[in-house]
Protein backbone atom coordinates (compact mmCIF):
# COMPACT_ATOMS: atom_id res chain seq x y z
CA UNK A 1 0.00 0.00 0.00
CA UNK A 2 1.79 3.09 -1.26
CA UNK A 3 -0.88 5.54 -0.24
CA UNK A 4 -4.10 5.92 1.72
CA UNK A 5 -7.49 5.49 0.06
CA UNK A 6 -9.01 8.79 -1.18
CA UNK A 7 -11.16 9.39 1.89
CA UNK A 8 -8.24 9.21 4.32
CA UNK A 9 -6.01 11.26 2.02
CA UNK A 10 -8.65 14.00 2.08
CA UNK A 11 -8.92 13.76 5.86
CA UNK A 12 -5.19 14.22 6.35
CA UNK A 13 -5.19 17.11 3.89
CA UNK A 14 -7.99 18.81 5.85
CA UNK A 15 -6.05 18.16 9.07
CA UNK A 16 -3.11 20.09 7.60
CA UNK A 17 -5.39 22.92 6.45
CA UNK A 18 -7.01 23.13 9.89
CA UNK A 19 -3.69 23.76 11.59
CA UNK A 20 -2.49 26.11 8.84
CA UNK A 21 0.27 28.60 9.56
CA UNK A 22 1.40 29.57 13.03
CA UNK A 23 2.69 33.05 13.72
CA UNK A 24 5.37 33.33 16.39
CA UNK A 25 4.50 35.48 19.38
CA UNK A 26 6.48 38.59 20.32
CA UNK A 27 8.11 36.58 23.12
CA UNK A 28 9.53 33.96 20.81
CA UNK A 29 13.02 35.40 20.31
CA UNK A 30 13.52 36.67 23.90
CA UNK A 31 12.27 33.31 25.21
CA UNK A 32 14.64 31.45 22.91
CA UNK A 33 17.65 33.47 24.06
CA UNK A 34 16.65 32.98 27.69
CA UNK A 35 16.71 29.22 27.14
CA UNK A 36 20.04 29.39 25.32
CA UNK A 37 21.59 31.42 28.14
CA UNK A 38 20.09 29.11 30.79
CA UNK A 39 21.89 26.15 29.22
CA UNK A 40 25.13 28.09 29.25
CA UNK A 41 24.95 28.55 33.03
CA UNK A 42 27.36 26.65 35.35
CA UNK A 43 24.41 24.87 36.98
CA UNK A 44 23.30 23.37 33.65
CA UNK A 45 26.89 22.46 32.81
CA UNK A 46 27.15 20.71 36.19
CA UNK A 47 23.92 18.84 35.55
CA UNK A 48 25.20 17.70 32.17
CA UNK A 49 28.50 16.63 33.67
CA UNK A 50 26.71 14.74 36.45
CA UNK A 51 24.60 12.94 33.85
CA UNK A 52 27.76 12.01 31.94
CA UNK A 53 29.44 10.73 35.11
CA UNK A 54 26.40 8.62 36.00
CA UNK A 55 26.20 7.23 32.47
CA UNK A 56 29.94 6.45 32.57
CA UNK A 57 29.66 4.74 35.96
CA UNK A 58 26.75 2.64 34.73
CA UNK A 59 28.64 1.64 31.61
CA UNK A 60 31.70 0.70 33.71
CA UNK A 61 29.54 -1.32 36.10
CA UNK A 62 27.93 -3.18 33.21
CA UNK A 63 31.31 -3.85 31.63
CA UNK A 64 32.75 -5.13 34.91
CA UNK A 65 29.69 -7.32 35.45
CA UNK A 66 30.01 -8.73 31.93
CA UNK A 67 33.71 -9.57 32.48
CA UNK A 68 33.78 -10.58 36.15
CA UNK A 69 30.58 -12.61 36.49
CA UNK A 70 31.64 -15.33 34.00
CA UNK A 71 35.10 -15.47 35.68
CA UNK A 72 33.57 -15.86 39.13
CA UNK A 73 31.16 -18.48 37.86
CA UNK A 74 34.09 -20.58 36.60
CA UNK A 75 36.07 -20.40 39.85
CA UNK A 76 33.21 -20.70 42.29
CA UNK A 77 33.20 -23.98 44.30
CA UNK A 78 29.63 -25.08 44.76
CA UNK A 79 28.16 -26.46 47.99
CA UNK A 80 28.72 -26.23 51.76
CA UNK A 81 31.80 -25.31 53.78
CA UNK A 82 33.04 -28.92 53.89
CA UNK A 83 32.77 -29.19 50.11
CA UNK A 84 34.71 -25.96 49.71
CA UNK A 85 37.50 -27.20 52.04
CA UNK A 86 37.60 -30.54 50.24
CA UNK A 87 37.78 -28.75 46.91
CA UNK A 88 40.66 -26.60 48.19
CA UNK A 89 42.52 -29.64 49.60
CA UNK A 90 42.15 -31.55 46.38
CA UNK A 91 43.53 -28.73 44.35
CA UNK A 92 46.43 -28.30 46.83
CA UNK A 93 47.19 -32.08 46.64
CA UNK A 94 47.15 -31.94 42.89
CA UNK A 95 49.50 -28.97 42.85
CA UNK A 96 51.86 -30.77 45.30
CA UNK A 97 51.77 -34.00 43.30
CA UNK A 98 52.57 -32.18 40.13
CA UNK A 99 55.83 -30.90 41.64
CA UNK A 100 57.07 -34.43 42.69
CA UNK A 101 59.09 -36.75 40.41
CA UNK A 102 56.92 -39.51 38.92
CA UNK A 103 58.50 -42.47 40.86
CA UNK A 104 58.15 -40.69 44.20
CA UNK A 105 54.56 -39.83 43.62
CA UNK A 106 53.83 -43.49 42.66
CA UNK A 107 55.11 -44.75 45.97
CA UNK B 1 12.66 27.90 3.74
CA UNK B 2 15.82 28.73 1.84
CA UNK B 3 18.87 29.45 3.93
CA UNK B 4 22.02 30.82 2.39
CA UNK B 5 24.81 28.31 3.16
CA UNK B 6 27.11 31.26 3.91
CA UNK B 7 24.80 32.28 6.77
CA UNK B 8 24.94 28.73 8.16
CA UNK B 9 28.76 28.84 8.01
CA UNK B 10 28.78 32.16 9.90
CA UNK B 11 26.34 30.86 12.53
CA UNK B 12 28.47 27.75 12.96
CA UNK B 13 31.46 29.98 13.62
CA UNK B 14 29.54 31.58 16.50
CA UNK B 15 28.02 34.61 14.75
CA UNK B 16 24.85 35.30 16.75
CA UNK B 17 23.43 37.68 14.15
CA UNK B 18 23.65 34.87 11.58
CA UNK B 19 21.95 32.50 14.01
CA UNK B 20 19.16 35.04 14.54
CA UNK B 21 18.81 35.31 10.77
CA UNK B 22 18.35 31.53 10.53
CA UNK B 23 15.73 31.55 13.29
CA UNK B 24 13.82 34.44 11.68
CA UNK B 25 13.78 32.64 8.33
CA UNK B 26 12.84 29.19 9.63
CA UNK B 27 10.65 29.74 12.68
CA UNK B 28 7.32 30.11 10.86
CA UNK B 29 7.54 26.89 8.81
CA UNK B 30 8.99 25.06 11.82
CA UNK B 31 6.16 26.28 14.06
CA UNK B 32 3.63 25.04 11.47
CA UNK B 33 5.30 21.65 11.18
CA UNK B 34 5.46 21.24 14.96
CA UNK B 35 1.81 22.22 15.30
CA UNK B 36 0.85 19.47 12.86
CA UNK B 37 3.24 16.96 14.43
CA UNK B 38 2.12 17.41 18.02
CA UNK B 39 -1.46 18.54 17.38
CA UNK B 40 -1.45 20.85 20.38
CA UNK B 41 -1.34 24.62 19.92
CA UNK B 42 -0.37 25.48 23.50
CA UNK B 43 3.09 23.93 23.45
CA UNK B 44 4.13 24.72 19.86
CA UNK B 45 6.39 27.67 20.76
CA UNK B 46 8.04 25.74 23.57
CA UNK B 47 8.92 22.84 21.27
CA UNK B 48 10.09 25.22 18.51
CA UNK B 49 12.35 27.04 20.97
CA UNK B 50 13.77 23.67 22.03
CA UNK B 51 14.52 22.94 18.35
CA UNK B 52 16.44 26.21 17.95
CA UNK B 53 18.30 25.71 21.24
CA UNK B 54 19.44 22.36 19.84
CA UNK B 55 20.39 24.07 16.58
CA UNK B 56 22.45 26.62 18.52
CA UNK B 57 24.34 24.05 20.56
CA UNK B 58 24.87 21.41 17.88
CA UNK B 59 25.43 23.50 14.77
CA UNK B 60 29.09 22.53 14.83
CA UNK B 61 28.07 18.90 14.33
CA UNK B 62 26.43 19.73 11.00
CA UNK B 63 28.56 17.99 8.36
CA UNK B 64 27.63 20.13 5.36
CA UNK B 65 25.82 23.47 5.06
CA UNK B 66 23.86 22.07 2.11
CA UNK B 67 22.24 19.51 4.38
CA UNK B 68 21.01 22.17 6.79
CA UNK B 69 17.31 21.89 5.96
CA UNK B 70 17.14 18.10 6.37
CA UNK B 71 19.17 18.42 9.58
CA UNK B 72 16.80 21.09 10.92
CA UNK B 73 13.86 18.80 10.10
CA UNK B 74 15.60 15.97 11.97
CA UNK B 75 16.01 18.15 15.06
CA UNK B 76 12.35 19.18 14.73
CA UNK B 77 11.22 15.57 14.47
CA UNK B 78 13.36 14.61 17.49
CA UNK B 79 12.02 17.47 19.61
CA UNK B 80 8.41 16.67 18.63
CA UNK B 81 9.03 13.01 19.44
CA UNK B 82 10.49 13.88 22.86
CA UNK B 83 7.50 16.12 23.55
CA UNK B 84 4.99 13.41 22.55
CA UNK B 85 6.75 10.86 24.75
CA UNK B 86 6.81 13.24 27.72
CA UNK B 87 3.15 14.04 27.15
CA UNK B 88 2.26 10.36 27.04
CA UNK B 89 4.20 9.73 30.23
CA UNK B 90 2.38 12.46 32.06
CA UNK B 91 -0.92 11.25 30.65
CA UNK B 92 -1.84 14.80 29.77
CA UNK B 93 -2.82 13.85 26.27
CA UNK B 94 -6.53 13.41 26.88
CA UNK B 95 -6.87 16.50 29.01
CA UNK B 96 -5.17 18.91 26.63
CA UNK B 97 -6.97 17.45 23.63
CA UNK B 98 -10.23 17.80 25.45
CA UNK B 99 -9.45 21.41 26.27
CA UNK B 100 -8.72 22.14 22.63
CA UNK B 101 -11.80 20.29 21.47
CA UNK B 102 -13.90 22.30 23.89
CA UNK B 103 -12.53 25.53 22.45
CA UNK B 104 -13.28 24.31 18.94
CA UNK B 105 -16.80 23.30 19.86
CA UNK B 106 -17.43 26.55 21.71
CA UNK B 107 -16.28 28.52 18.68
CA UNK B 108 -18.43 26.36 16.42
CA UNK B 109 -21.41 26.93 18.69
CA UNK B 110 -20.84 30.67 18.68
CA UNK B 111 -21.15 30.45 14.91
CA UNK B 112 -19.40 33.72 14.36
CA UNK B 113 -15.91 32.54 13.52
CA UNK B 114 -16.73 29.20 11.98
CA UNK B 115 -17.88 28.76 8.41
CA UNK B 116 -19.18 25.39 7.17
CA UNK B 117 -15.76 24.68 5.66
CA UNK B 118 -14.00 25.41 8.95
CA UNK B 119 -16.43 23.15 10.75
CA UNK B 120 -15.60 20.35 8.31
CA UNK B 121 -11.87 20.89 8.88
CA UNK B 122 -12.39 20.89 12.65
CA UNK B 123 -14.20 17.55 12.36
CA UNK B 124 -11.42 16.17 10.15
CA UNK B 125 -8.89 17.38 12.70
CA UNK B 126 -10.71 15.60 15.49
CA UNK B 127 -10.96 12.38 13.50
CA UNK B 128 -7.31 12.43 12.36
CA UNK B 129 -6.21 13.13 15.93
CA UNK B 130 -8.15 10.12 17.18
CA UNK B 131 -6.67 7.93 14.42
CA UNK B 132 -3.15 9.15 15.13
CA UNK B 133 -3.63 8.44 18.82
CA UNK B 134 -3.98 4.76 17.86
CA UNK B 135 -0.42 4.55 16.51
CA UNK B 136 2.99 5.03 18.13
CA UNK B 137 4.69 8.43 18.32
CA UNK B 138 7.15 7.35 15.61
CA UNK B 139 4.36 6.32 13.25
CA UNK B 140 2.44 9.50 13.99
CA UNK B 141 5.43 11.67 13.07
CA UNK B 142 6.21 9.69 9.93
CA UNK B 143 2.59 9.81 8.74
CA UNK B 144 2.25 13.54 9.39
CA UNK B 145 5.48 14.27 7.53
CA UNK B 146 4.35 12.17 4.56
CA UNK B 147 0.59 12.70 4.41
CA UNK B 148 0.20 16.20 5.83
CA UNK B 149 3.51 17.95 5.18
CA UNK B 150 3.69 16.19 1.81
CA UNK B 151 7.38 15.30 2.04
CA UNK B 152 8.70 12.93 -0.61
CA UNK B 153 10.41 9.63 0.19
CA UNK B 154 13.71 11.18 -0.88
CA UNK B 155 13.25 14.02 1.61
CA UNK B 156 12.27 11.58 4.36
CA UNK B 157 15.33 9.50 3.53
CA UNK B 158 17.56 12.53 4.17
CA UNK B 159 15.79 13.36 7.43
CA UNK B 160 15.73 9.85 8.87
CA UNK B 161 19.04 8.78 7.29
CA UNK B 162 17.61 5.38 6.39
CA UNK B 163 17.14 3.63 3.06
CA UNK B 164 14.01 4.26 1.01
CA UNK B 165 12.92 0.62 1.27
CA UNK B 166 13.03 0.69 5.07
CA UNK B 167 10.93 3.86 5.02
CA UNK B 168 8.43 2.25 2.66
CA UNK B 169 8.03 -0.68 5.05
CA UNK B 170 7.54 1.63 8.05
CA UNK B 171 5.04 3.74 6.13
CA UNK B 172 3.18 0.65 4.98
CA UNK B 173 2.84 -0.62 8.56
CA UNK B 174 1.83 2.81 9.88
CA UNK B 175 -0.85 3.17 7.20
CA UNK B 176 -2.12 -0.33 7.96
CA UNK B 177 -2.54 0.57 11.64
CA UNK B 178 -4.40 3.77 10.80
CA UNK B 179 -6.61 1.92 8.31
CA UNK B 180 -7.40 -0.70 10.94
CA UNK B 181 -8.33 2.02 13.46
CA UNK B 182 -10.43 3.74 10.79
CA UNK B 183 -12.25 0.49 9.93
CA UNK B 184 -12.91 -0.27 13.61
CA UNK B 185 -14.25 3.22 14.10
CA UNK B 186 -16.64 2.72 11.17
CA UNK B 187 -17.67 -0.64 12.63
CA UNK B 188 -18.40 0.98 16.00
CA UNK B 189 -20.43 3.70 14.29
CA UNK B 190 -22.40 1.09 12.36
CA UNK B 191 -23.13 -1.01 15.46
Amino acid sequence: MNEFPGELQQLFKSYGEFHGEVDPSADFMPGLWTKIEARRSPWFAMQRMAKLVVAGAMAAALLMAAVLIPLMENNKPAGFYADVVAHDDRSADQEYAATLPVEVSLR
Amino acid sequence: MLIDPAVVVKARAGDEAAFNQIVQACRKPILGTIRRLIGNADDVEDVAQEVFVRVYYSLEQLRSEDGFEAWLYRLTVNSAYDYLRRKKRRQESRMSDLAEEQVTLAEAAAGTKFSVDEGRKAKAKELVESLLSEVSEQDRILLVLKEVEGLSLKELERIYEVKENALKVRLFRARQRVLKAFAERDKDKGA
